[in-house]
Parts: C-alpha cells; sequence; structure tokens
C-alpha cells in the first residue's frame, strides 16, 4: 500500500460540545476527515465516540449540542454549515452510520432494503431486481438483489448496509465496531470492502476496540478520552507506513490514560486435580445440522481452556449444550439434540436446563451481554443476586423456597462488597445496569455469577465491546479465580485473547476439534491454519 | 465521565431528592378525591360512601393485584372476567342445587367454606388451563385467554340455565355484605398501619423515601380509622382485598419470587440463563391470577345475594386499566401491586364520584375511558424524561 495524497475535507466537525444533567460528554472537540481517507476513531467506552458520532449523523439534532459540523455540500464546491433536524437530512448530505446492531428488516429482500424509503406505491419487482442486481454488480460484494435479508449470515447483512449507503451515494460512511460480529473470513472481506471504499474517494469513520483492525486499516487514527480530543496519529510518515510498535505503546496509554505495559497478567501456575471430563459430546439442530461431532476433553481445577475456531465452528454451541441452554426448554425454544457424557467431580451429570447446571456450580457469562446476560431495565443489584437467589443457595435468603424474604441490608451489603471488588462505576446500586458502560455491564455479569461460587465457568467472548482498561482488569480476575481452583472454559473469536489467558486452546472446525495447543508454544498462525484448513 | 466512583455510602441520594415519581399516583389519588368532595358538596367523602367506595373497589382491586403478576410476566389475562362468573355459578350451585344454603348455624359457615373453596377451584382450573396452554405450548397468553373467556362465559351460561342462581345462604352472603365489628375493625387496621410504620422506619439506612412512606401510612390509617369506625365497621370484601394486597406488595418487593417475576419480565432469556425457574413461575402466576378470580366470583356472588351467569363482563379490562394506572408497564418487567392497588381505587372513586353526581350512565362511560387514556398518557410522559 502506497502513501495516499489527500484530497478534499469534506466533514470538519468543530470544538463541539455536548452535556447531559451537567456532566461534558463532548469537550469542545475536533475532528476532520477528507475523501479517501480511513479515520480509526478510538478511546475507551464512554470517551464519547458514540455521542460524537450521534452528533454527526443527526441523532442529536441541532441545537441540542454546542459547536459546528461542515459538511461538503451536495455540488461538491464548499463546505456547509450542517443544520441536521434528524438522522434522515444526514443522510441527504451523504452520511451514513453502519451499526453495530444492524438494523436490517428480516423479511424484506435486498432489492428492497436498498430502495426502502424510495420503493412506489405499485413495485414492478422485475424492474425493481433488474435495477438493483446491476448496481450490487457493480460492487462485486458477490450479493443477489432477490436474496431474503433474514436468512443472511451477519456478514452479508452488514454488506447489505454497506450497499445500501453506496446505492444512496453516500460520502461519509461511519462503521461502529463493524467487526465484532464477524467470523474471521468475514472480517477479511470486509476490509477489503474498506480498502475499496477508500479507493474510491469515500471518507470513512471507523470505530473499533481492536487494535489489529487500527493498524491494519486506517490512515490516521483520532483518540478520544473523557469527552476531549487526546491526541492523533498519522498511520504513514514520509510515505511508509509507520510500524505498529511504535504507535501501539502511544495509542493505549492515549486511551487509557496510564500506559499498559502488557495487557495479559501471568498465568496461573497451580492446577489440582481433574474434575471435569467430557466424553463423546454431540450436538445436533433440529434441520439436521451436527454442530458439534464427538468431542472429548478435560479440564483440571485451576486451568483455563480456550476454545478456537471460526464463527459456526462449534464453540459457543459447547457451551451450550455443557450449561443446558440448547435443549430446548429456552424461551426461545431451539431444540438441540445433545448426547454424550459430563462427568464432574467423579458423578455423571444430567444437564437439562441452566438450573441444573447451576446447582451443579457451573457458571456462565453469555456472549450476548444485552439479550441475554443482564436485565437491562433492572438495577445493578437486582440483576447481581439474580443467580444466587435462583440457585437458592446464599445468605441472602435463609430458606430455600421462593416465597423466602430477600433481606434489603444484607443485599446491598453484598452486592456493594463485589461494586467494590470488581471496581465497577456506577452512581448507586439501584441504578439500571442499561445505564452502564460496556465493561462495568460485563462486570456486572461476572459478579453475578461469582455470587454463586461456581467451581467451573464458562465465558463466551468475555471481552467482547469492552474497553481496554476494563479488559485488563477481567483478565486479572481470571486468573486470580483460576489460583483459587475454578476450572474455566473460554470461547473467543479473539486470538491474541486466547494466547494471553489460557494453559490450553482447542480449535474446532466443523463441530471437530482439528488440533489441540499448549498456549505457550502456538502462534496466532498455527491456530488460524487449524482453525480454517 | 458520566459515572461516579462509588465511595460514598449509598444512602445520600436518596436523602438529596424527594422520590416524587413513587408518590405520583398516591397524589393524583388525593386531588381525585378532593375534587369529588368538593363537587358533590361533601357528599362523597363520608364515611358511608366512602365504605361502600372500599367495597366496590374489592373485587377489582383483588383482581388487579393477580393481574399485575401476570402484566409483569410479559402476559395478559382477559378471562377472569368470566371465569368470576363460572366460579360464582359454580358455588351458587352447590348453594342452591344441593341444598347447602339450606344448612344452618355452624353446618352453614362449613356450607360457606366449602362453596368457596370450590368456587376457588374453579378458578385455579380455569388458570391452569390458561398457564398450561401458553408455558407449555408456547401460544400467546392473549388469544388463549381470549378463548378462555369465552368457554368460562360460555360454562357459566350452560351450568346456570341462562337464568340467576338464588338465593344464597346468610352466612355465605355475608363474605360479600357483612362487616366485621367496630372494634375489631380498628385493631385490624391500626395493626396493619402500625405495621407498615414499623417496618419502614426499622431500616438500617433511612431515607426520606422511608419517612414519608411512614407518613403517608400514618395519615391513611388514621382516614381509614375514622371512616369505618364511624359507619358499621370493615367490610368484609375490603378485609379479604387489604389482607391479599399487603400479601401482594410483599411478595413483589421482598421476596425471591418478586424478584423472579421482575427478571422474567425485563428479560426472560436472561432470567433463564441465571437459573430461574421460568416456566414454573409463570405458569403459577396465571393459576394464582385464576385463583383470585374463583374468590372474586364467590364475593360478588355474595354480595349480589345470587350468581349470575353474566356477571362479571368486563372485569378483566377494568382490572388491566388498573393495573396500568398503576404504572405497570404493559411490556412487563416494570411495575408495582402498590400501584395497582392506587390504580383500582382510583378507577372506584371515579365510579363511585360521577354516579354521586348523577352524571348520565353513557357519559360516564366515555369520560372513564378519555381518564385511563390520559392518566397512562402522563405516566408514560413522566417516565421517558
Amino acid at each position: 500500500m502506497t502513501a495516499k495524497i489527500l484530497n478534499r475535507v469534506i466533514l470538519d466537525v468543530r470544538s463541539v460540545n455536548k452535556s447531559f444533567s451537567g456532566i461534558n460528554a463532548l469537550q469542545n472537540v475536533q475532528l476532520s476527515i477528507s475523501s479517501g481517507e480511513v479515520v480509526a476513531l478510538l478511546g475507551e467506552n464512554g470517551a464519547g465516540k458514540s455521542t460524537l458520532m450521534k452528533i454527526i449523523c443527526g441523532a442529536w439534532p441541532l441545537g441540542t449540542y454546542e459547536g459546528e459540523v461542515w459538511v461538503e455540500s451536495l455540488d461538491q464546491a464548499k463546505l456547509e454549515l450542517a443544520q441536521f433536524k434528524n438522522t434522515r437530512d444526514a443522510h441527504h448530505a451523504g452520511i451514513v452510520m453502519i451499526h453495530q446492531e444492524l438494523s436490517v428488516f428480516t423479511e424484506l429482500t435486498v432489492a428492497e432494503h436498498l430502495e426502502l424509503d424510495e420503493l412506489p406505491m405499485w413495485i414492478h419487482w422485475d424492474l425493481l431486481f433488474e435495477r438493483v442486481q446491476k448496481f450490487l454488480d457493480t460492487l462485486g460484494f458477490g450479493l443477489h438483489a432477490q436474496w431474503k435479508v433474514g436468512n443472511l449470515s451477519v456478514g452479508n447483512r452488514q454488506l447489505v448496509e454497506i450497499a445500501r449507503a453506496l446505492y444512496k451515494n453516500a460520502k461519509i460512511i461511519i462503521f461502529d465496531e463493524p467487526t465484532s460480529a464477524l467470523s474471521e473470513h468475514e472480517v477479511l472481506q470486509l476490509y477489503r470492502v474498506v480498502d475499496q471504499l477508500r479507493a474510491a474517494g469515500k471518507a470513512i469513520i471507523y470505530i473499533t476496540h481492536r487494535l489489529d483492525e487500527v493498524f491494519q486499516l486506517a490512515d490516521r487514527m483520532v483518540v478520544l478520552r473523557d469527552g476531549q480530543n487526546v491526541g492523533e496519529l498519522a498511520a504513514y510518515s514520509e510515505g511508509l507506513r509507520v510500524s505498529r510498535l511504535k504507535l501501539q505503546p502511544q495509542l493505549i496509554t492515549w486511551m487509557v490514560g496510564r500506559p499498559i505495559e502488557d495487557i495479559y497478567p501471568p498465568l496461573n501456575q497451580i492446577f489440582g486435580s481433574e474434575f471435569l471430563r467430557v466424553q463423546n459430546l454431540s450436538l445436533v439442530s433440529p434441520c439436521g445440522k451436527i454442530w458439534v461431532d464427538n468431542i472429548s476433553f478435560t479440564l483440571r481445577k485451576g486451568e483455563i481452556l480456550g476454545l478456537a475456531g471460526l464463527l459456526g465452528a462449534g464453540r459457543s454451541e459447547i457451551l451450550g449444550a455443557l450449561f443446558g441452554f440448547l435443549n430446548g426448554e429456552s424461551p426461545k425454544g431451539v431444540e438441540f439434540k445433545i448426547s454424550g457424557e459430563i462427568w464432574m467431580n467423579g458423578r455423571h451429570l444430567k444437564v437439562k436446563t441452566p438450573r441444573d447446571a447451576i446447582l451443579e456450580k457451573m457458571a456462565y457469562v453469555s456472549e450476548d451481554r444485552k439479550g441475554s446476560g443482564l436485565v437491562l431495565n433492572q438495577s445493578i443489584c437486582s440483576n447481581m443476586i439474580l443467580a444466587a437467589l435462583a440457585a437458592g443457595e446464599n445468605h441472602l435468603s435463609k430458606r430455600k423456597n421462593y416465597f423466602s424474604f430477600v433481606y434489603t441490608n444484607q443485599e446491598q451489603s453484598s452486592t456493594q462488597k463485589w461494586v467494590k471488588e470488581l471496581r465497577i462505576k456506577s452512581t448507586h446500586l439501584s441504578q439500571a445496569v442499561g445505564e452502564l458502560s460496556g465493561g462495568n455491564q460485563q462486570k456486572v455479569i461476572l459478579a453475578k455469577w461469582l455470587m454463586t461460587s461456581p467451581e467451573l465457568l464458562f465465558l463466551d467472548e468475555p471481552t467482547r465491546g469492552v474497553d481496554v482498561g476494563a479488559k485488563v482488569e477481567i483478565y486479572n480476575w481470571i486468573q486470580n479465580l483460576a489460583s483459587n481452583g475454578m476450572g474455566m472454559v473460554v470461547a473467543s473469536s479473539e486470538m491474541p485473547e486466547l494466547l494471553g489467558i489460557c494453559h490450553r486452546i482447542l480449535v474446532l472446525r466443523n463441530g471437530h476439534v482439528s488440533a489441540e495447543f499448549t498456549a505457550k508454544t502456538v502462534s496466532q498462525e498455527d491456530i488460524m491454519r487449524a482453525a480454517s484448513l | 465521565m458520566s459515572s461516579i466512583t462509588l465511595d460514598k455510602p449509598a444512602v445520600t441520594s436518596s436523602r438529596i431528592s424527594v422520590p416524587w415519581q413513587s408518590y405520583r399516583s398516591v397524589l393524583a389519588l388525593m386531588a381525585i378525591l378532593f375534587l369529588l368532595s368538593f363537587l358533590t358538596e361533601g357528599t362523597f367523602f363520608t364515611p358511608r360512601n366512602l365504605t361502600n367506595l372500599t367495597r366496590q373497589v374489592s373485587i377489582n382491586g383483588i383482581l388487579a393485584i393477580g393481574m399485575t403478576f401476570v402484566i409483569l410476566i410479559g402476559g395478559i389475562d382477559l378471562s377472569v372476567g368470566s371465569v368470576v362468573a363460572l366460579s360464582g355459578v359454580v358455588a351458587g350451585l352447590l348453594q342452591v342445587n344441593l341444598g347447602l344454603s339450606q344448612w344452618s348455624g355452624g353446618q352453614g359457615w362449613i356450607a360457606t367454606t366449602a362453596s368457596v373453596f370450590v368456587a376457588v377451584g374453579v378458578g385455579i382450573i380455569c388458570g391452569m388451563f390458561n398457564g398450561w396452554f401458553i408455558v407449555r405450548h408456547k401460544i400467546a397468553p392473549f388469544i388463549i385467554t381470549l378463548g378462555m373467556m369465552v368457554i368460562a362465559r360460555g360454562l357459566a351460561l350452560i351450568l346456570a340455565k341462562g337464568a340467576a342462581i338464588a338465593p344464597l345462604s346468610d352466612q355465605f352472603n355475608f363474605i360479600g355484605q357483612g362487616y366485621l365489628s367496630t372494634a375489631l375493625s380498628v385493631f385490624l387496621i391500626g395493626f396493619a398501619g402500625l405495621g407498615i410504620m414499623f417496618f419502614s422506619l426499622a431500616q438500617k439506612d433511612r431515607g426520606l423515601s422511608h419517612y414519608l412512606t411512614a407518613a403517608t401510612s400514618a395519615v391513611l390509617t388514621s382516614l381509614a380509622i375514622w371512616i369505618f369506625y364511624s359507619y358499621r365497621g370493615l367490610p368484609v370484601p375490603v378485609v379479604i382485598f387489604g389482607i391479599l394486597g399487603i400479601c401482594g406488595v410483599l411478595l413483589l418487593q421482598k421476596t425471591c419470587l418478586g424478584r423472579f417475576i421482575l427478571a422474567i419480565g425485563g428479560n426472560p432469556e436472561a432470567a433463564w440463563l441465571a437459573g430461574v425457574p421460568l416456566k414454573r413461575i409463570s405458569f403459577e402466576i396465571y393459576v394464582l391470577l385464576g385463583a383470585f378470580a374463583g374468590l372474586c366470583g364467590a364475593i360478588l356472588s355474595a354480595r349480589l345475594n345470587g350468581a349470575l351467569p353474566t356477571a362479571g363482563e368486563l372485569f378483566e379490562l377494568d382490572a388491566v386499566a388498573a393495573v396500568v394506572i398503576g404504572g405497570t408497564s404493559l411490556k412487563g418487567g416494570i411495575g408495582t401491586v402498590k400501584g395497582s392497588i392506587l390504580g383500582a381505587f382510583f378507577m372506584g372513586a371515579l365510579n363511585n364520584g360521577m354516579s354521586l353526581l348523577d352524571v348520565n350512565e353513557f357519559y360516564q362511560k366515555v369520560i372513564k375511558g378519555m381518564i385511563i387514556i390520559l392518566a397512562v398518557w402522563f405516566d408514560q410522559r413522566s417516565h421517558s424524561k
């Protein structure tokens, strides 16, 4: 890749301020971006990235913030002061955001999705498909106009969103953590698309927590902390890409506010006896797809086992089979066929539901924090004690039936203890968890499970959408718990994370174990090869 | 930035701000009581009228308590009105056709107890039917209970052969029409009032809200003593309503089950993954509401001295209205039993007041509907701010 001659500036944010009930979310923030440029916007959760983006795409209308946003006029002649009253105005000005949670309508076809707000009263389907297909062919995303969006993978849905932005002639495209739900393969595809967009002269703002992406893609990195610009780095110096090693420490220091030498703490070295044995575990979906095929493994106390593999290789499904949430009793009602044996502490377990698993001293931190981890509108306190109450084995209530009282004082003091220990930032125990940042939410979930004092902890994507500072704290806790004898199984799509925190790594491919590594002796490439070949 | 590290004790914030939110419904109720007293030149605010008002409210109130739980887990039950009729009719048949109403003295009380239990049993069976389909077969509560509504109404008409079943025994009528003696009434009210005051002040870290609760309870207790002492004592339905109300409030606020109900309503998936026995609890809640409806069937027929197969029309919607006016979200997960009880009083006061004012019955309906909409609108606006 060669250095770019940067073109004209097309978006200029000038000293923007925004406050929520007296607290400054943004203070004097500047951001300018040229056509054909990819700017990575970095910062911890709560640094003000999303607030800034909301201002740029009109979700915070004119008048709710101070400062000016200048956008290139439609005839590309000059910059104009943006006066967006809503996101639609911003769309017309050529600003589109590709959301983290994809807001596509599952029952519509790709073509309808692209023409959503300008569909005629009477749709000529042939013409519509033809028109859209012609456009899609020029992009080379491999999308078909007649596909139903609901049947597409997350990666392809994202491509639909991007295609839609391009169809509307967007000039400025904002990506909000686009890769957090993508498989490795889809990530590479996305990188290609971003390069393609850059070549086409679009301006791209790329928000992410993953630094490796930043070094791969960005021309410039802008760091926000506590609502202020703290620094900016260019990826090129005198026409050459600056090496990652030079930039990374500086970026992390800016983001966190203090230098972090190594984000992975030393591994726990004290192992106990083998206490978990999984034999011939298989999992078949209702439509006959084999998600997990005859897998066996063991785990010692204090050991951390990593599950690596591409999306759909069966990482989460193994945890689901062990924790009993794929047994068809779930509110979602997916009924998988599970076979195989689980032995824990020498006993053969029959886990039918999560409840059974919890009573056997297991705990599970799900990958979908908001969907299945937390009751968002309820307090930190209620969320934290939920599992302990359900397990009925705790000091919060004296007897083990549902009518036993929850003693407010004890409830508060025991949750308060965890809030302190895990350093959860909150205003009050009765604050709704939905208002917390991702990292703090994840800590609440962790606390919820630690209150049941489990022996075996399953972690699925333990740090997805969590900022660097909170990541380090969570990693420290993981090692801390392991050294106290807790066994853990960690599923993650982030290879460095698995390499950094696990003792052993099982690599999965199509439901099989394709390789087993000791974390110290293996490189990221080895795992990739085992996962994808 | 937007978050503050928690070093100070958690109490501070509750001392600073008055939680008007939680007193809004009390204030609204006070306002309407005051307004009606003013408009009726005091007729409204007499012990006699207020005693009648509380008795009128009881049935809707009991249903609203049960309905609160159902709505909190994200469900709905449209069948309660019909179940009230069906269970009333079954109890009536027991009294009249089996001749239980002829029993006198001590035997009469046994007959009454048996009739009430059978009525509650009928309600429980209907609730089990609802719950079984909703929980086991994942059919939308709206559909199942709509079906149950029609079925139960039909069964009531079949069993009663389309006519009223009367008369019932005096002992049975006592649960709908009777009064406790004034001395016992004062004792019960005082006991409950002092109990609430004691527990709100016995908290280790009291905030302003605890003092306010104690004060409100003191005012309401004195008011209640005045009302029921000056007239004829507590009506029996009000006693039942009161006991169930206190149990309901405690259940939701203080017990594990209450936490589970709120969690299920807020996010069923998360509750299930945290080990909450989702299906069992959901089922039991429909059964509980069924039991309440059965009890109301007995009370209603006792009050009317006869079981009508057409009784209880639109009771389900009155109960839903009370729950929603009380601030419970129809999406589930947010709400209180206390609010629903106040909501029931609000609706009852409105009905009673408009009758006293001789408002045309047709207009009453229009006004009632508009007030329900307004109440919920205000509630949502203040929540979104």
